[in-house]
């Protein structure tokens, strides 16, 4: 079914703001016959208009109008559509727009997102007074390129291809053929985009040849031909076969390979209610589990402060949280603050533990009680905080970082004796484990409880059978 | 009681899944990244979409317009990518768009530390847009205030249809903390008003400037516009001086006549006190700390003064009065901060002929209890790096 041009046009708005033979004009009123050639409701239909002075014709317009930022017009249309894919949304930009949003006309076409892009391209910044644009052609002269433009211009429909689009059309304004490609460009599922070659008589066409003939020499110049040049007019591509086709209709993105990675992308039901509104408790809700059961005993009186220093790999984080839960467990209130390089596979990893009966003001530790270092790296990073260490602090160390500059009493962790001096991902959890039971402020069993919980069966049970050997050698060794 | 181990990364993803958020968009950076990651994983599980940008400005533009199509949104970035949000942050401002955005601040400028803390971007959330128009900014503390703050956040900017800024740092979002959830609190979220009458529909009509307009979902059944242009109540282009000047004072006047309701403070006042501690984010907590300290100390009587606590959570627009009526019997004030002394500026300003000291760090490392008690003690601020006092240092 189709209806009236003035269904989407407001005749009563014209005339159009644009000088005097710009081509603009022409292309609004295309636009208008395509919208009526679909016959898709105006209410479902929003023009995502850019800046510039094609980015000024959204008050013409009866759909729904969006006229956002310089460039980024086609973020707003990629929003709006996955927000709500029953929408039909389509673009109205120019060169300029194509240029600075460059990145984004890409990742539309890559996503190959279900928008139409219509680039109103005259080949030069009108609005601004006519300096050159990323389609100016080479040699040009412009208000910003006076001996001729030494840059080349790119190919739209060109980059939308090489980026998977799913259809392309490039014309010139007074192409008869302009309200049927637009209207197929609406009509065809996924990323379409006109190259729609204008007129710019208020400053391009001053300086440079832009009859119909100019402008085919130019095509021909540069190898480039009209009408649909990606896809085709009868069939778009067809999207990915691993997409069932309604479901693809439904979406807002056609996927063109890893469907897996993207099905957080889409949303199938527009208006789907908002998400979970957590349970009555107020925290309890979305995948928040039991909780930790204060169930064991620890034996620290007053606030405890613990370094743990390692390397990158020993799992110290890990380690530190498994700590950490096992102390809750045991009724204490836990404050863990990790530091590593950005580069989280090399260098130093540690941890600063704070212990204390009730809730925890302060974090960070500027004097620890106690460190714990299990490698070079830990004990490096922070080697100026254990020379000033005093007396009273006391480091646990593993044999392989020895000598340590310190004044705080050092104590030698049995590595070789608890069977993990040469296992690298268990050395962490077991002088953490060691630590626990040779100062009895968090029993090995709540250390055990809290590994168990591992959201990863094999490792939880992993790391349950290192504490547990720690603490059957600490039972022998008393 | 079921207690938990979390970090405030968690805590924000949990309060926007309950405050009702059903659209996400974000790009990868240290130290936020883990709230993009929290938000891609859990969303789709709930039925709302989650997507990562191809860059900032991407995301906070696939933001803005799922939110103008009726959308509840979350975005999360740290200062380098609040500097990418600056335009789209007026657009959300001059469109009347209910937007959440986390920024975990990091030591800047530019890329600055990428897993070092700071506080240093407490003013840049206020004035990170042209216009210098009021911005609502809420700082957390710990991992409770994350939650409680971001469904806070929801609330507000719906509220008002206006951008509001969860301000939090790095050292909130990546730090484990024993809470019990069971004590969180959660803001119920009123979703914006609906606009059930007939076409045309003016998405920005006011009576009073101070209204927040009523909003109608681009897709509705009768048109509706959106426009970065200034623009009449249509959202139509204007340039016409008393509409445009209507226009504008009603993007203040809906935040700043309605600041009662935007005071977020909390009071731990002590009778007599002569020095008064205030602080938000992460620094609040040394503050804490340190007026736990010297009052223990005073009722063993050793050394005690009597030292009162000022709390900031709405960091903007600034709560005045409960600055002024805080300060009202003191003689001294301090002002932790990691930062060269942002936050201090508006507090001297607030409190002429007070004496107002800065505890100022911008090591990466955080303010101690033993500097914010140095501070109270001694007549200059404390600073490790290098001599930041009230007299010195403010840019």
């Amino acid at each position: 079914m189709s209806l009236d041009i003035t269904a989407y046009l407001d005749p009563s708005t014209k005339p159009y703001p644009f000088c005097p033979g710009c081509s603009h004009s022409i292309v609004l009123d295309r636009v208008g016959e395509a919208l009526a050639k679909t016959g898709l409701p105006p209410d479902k239909v929003v023009l995502v208009s850019d800046i510039g002075c094609i980015g000024i014709s959204d008050r013409h317009f009866k759909v729904h109008t969006f006229h956002g930022l310089h460039g980024r017009s086609i973020t707003y249309a990629t929003g709006l559509k996955l927000a709500n894919p029953a929408l039909t949304v389509f673009v109205l930009v120019g060169d300029g727009g194509i240029g600075i949003g460059g990145h984004h006309f890409l990742h539309a076409a890559r996503r190959n997102v279900d928008i139409t892009v219509l680039v109103c391209n005259n080949f030069n910044f009108g609005m601004t007074g006519g300096q050159h644009s990323v389609t100016t052609p080479h040699g040009a002269v412009t208000a910003t390129t006076a001996m001729g433009n030494a840059e080349n211009p790119i190919d739209i429909v060109g980059l939308a291809a090489a980026a998977q689009a799913s259809f392309g059309v490039r014309c010139l304004f007074s192409d008869p053929g302009l309200p049927d490609y637009i209207a197929q460009a609406i009509m065809t599922p996924g990323f379409a985009v006109l190259d729609i070659w204008e007129m710019c008589t208020a400053y391009f066409a001053k300086t440079n040849k832009v009859t119909k003939n100019a402008l085919h020499e130019q095509l021909e110049k540069r190898g480039l031909k009209t009408g649909v040049v990606l896809g085709s007019l009868q069939e778009a591509r067809p999207p990915s076969p691993a997409q069932p086709m309604a479901d693809v209709t439904a979406g807002a993105i056609r996927e063109s390979g890893a469907d897996a990675a993207l099905q957080g992308l889409r949303r199938d039901t527009p208006g789907a209610p908002a998400p979970g509104v957590g349970g009555a408790g107020g925290g309890a809700g979305v995948g928040r589990g039991a909780g930790l059961q204060v169930e064991f005993e620890s034996k620290l009186e007053r606030r405890l402060t613990l370094l743990v220093a390692g390397r990158a790999g020993q799992k110290v984080r890990s380690g530190a949280i498994t700590l950490g839960k096992a102390a809750v467990m045991s009724g204490l209130f836990v404050t863990q603050r990790d530091d590593y390089p950005v580069t989280v596979q090399t260098g130093h990893s540690t941890a600063e533990l704070v212990f204390e009966r009730g809730p925890i003001d302060a974090l960070g530790v500027d004097v620890p009680d106690e460190v714990l270092v299990t490698a070079v790296e830990g004990r490096d990073v922070s080697a100026a905080m254990l020379k000033a260490l005093p007396p009273t602090s006391v480091v646990y160390a593993v044999p392989e970082v020895f000598p340590i500059d310190t004044c705080a009493r050092v104590e030698t962790i049995p590595v070789e004796a608890l069977g993990v001096a040469k296992n690298r991902t268990a050395l962490v959890l077991a002088c953490l484990a060691w630590w626990a039971v040779r100062t009895g402020r968090v029993p090995i069993e709540a250390l055990m409880r809290a590994a168990a919980l591992g959201s990863k069966k094999a490792v939880a049970e992993e790391n349950v059978a290192v504490i547990d050997a720690v603490g059957k050698w600490a039972g022998a060794h008393p | 009681m079921a207690r938990e181990y979390i970090d405030g990364t968690e805590a924000i993803v949990r309060g926007a899944l309950d405050a009702g958020c059903d659209f996400f968009a974000g790009y990868p950076i240290t130290p936020s990244s883990g709230i993009l990651v929290g938000m891609m994983r859990e969303l789709p599980k709930v039925g709302g979409t989650a997507i990562q940008g191809e860059d900032e400005i991407a995301s906070i533009g696939f933001c803005i317009a799922a939110s103008m199509a009726g959308r509840r949104p979350l975005t999360a970035t740290s200062g380098p990518g609040i500097s990418l949000y600056s335009e789209n942050i007026g657009l959300a401002i001059t469109g009347e768009v209910p937007l959440v955005i986390v920024n975990v601040q990091r030591l800047g400028p530019a890329t600055g530390g990428a897993t070092t803390g700071a506080e240093g971007d407490v003013q840049f959330v206020q004035w990170v847009t042209s216009a210098g128009l009021p911005m609502i900014v809420l700082s957390p503390v710990d991992v409770p205030t994350s939650y409680w703050l971001t469904t806070m956040a929801f609330k507000l900017s719906e509220r008002f249809r206006h951008p509001v800024i969860i301000n939090t740092s790095k050292d909130l979002v990546a730090t484990m903390e024993t809470v019990d959830t069971s004590t969180f609190h959660r803001e119920e979220v009123v979703p914006r008003k609906r606009y059930t009458g007939p076409a045309p529909f003016l998405p920005h009509k006011f009576e009073k400037l101070s209204d927040v307009p009523e909003f109608l979902p681009i897709g509705a059944d009768i048109q509706v516009r959106f426009t970065t242009s200034m623009h009449d109540d249509r959202a139509i282009l204007t340039k016409k001086p008393q509409i445009v000047d209507r226009m504008f004072r009603h993007f203040s006047e809906k935040i700043l006549a309605h600041r009662d309701e935007l005071v977020l403070v909390e009071r731990d006042f002590q009778e007599g006190a002569d020095t008064l501690i205030i602080a938000s984010g992460l620094s609040a907590r040394a503050g804490r700390a340190a007026v736990r300290h010297v009052r223990e100390e005073g009722r063993t009587g050793e050394q005690g003064s009597r030292v009162s606590l000022l709390t900031i959570y709405s960091a903007w627009p600034i709560p005045e009065q409960a600055i002024r009526e805080a300060a009202a019997g003191v003689s001294k004030v301090v002002v932790p901060e990691m930062n060269l002394g942002l936050y201090r500026r508006e507090i001297e300003r607030l409190l002429p002929g007070k004496q107002v000291i800065g505890v100022n760090r911008v090591d990466g490392e955080i303010i101690t209890p033993a500097q914010v008690l140095a501070a109270l003690r001694g007549p200059q601020g404390q600073d490790r790096v290098g001599a930041e006092t009230a007299e010195g240092g403010n840019p």
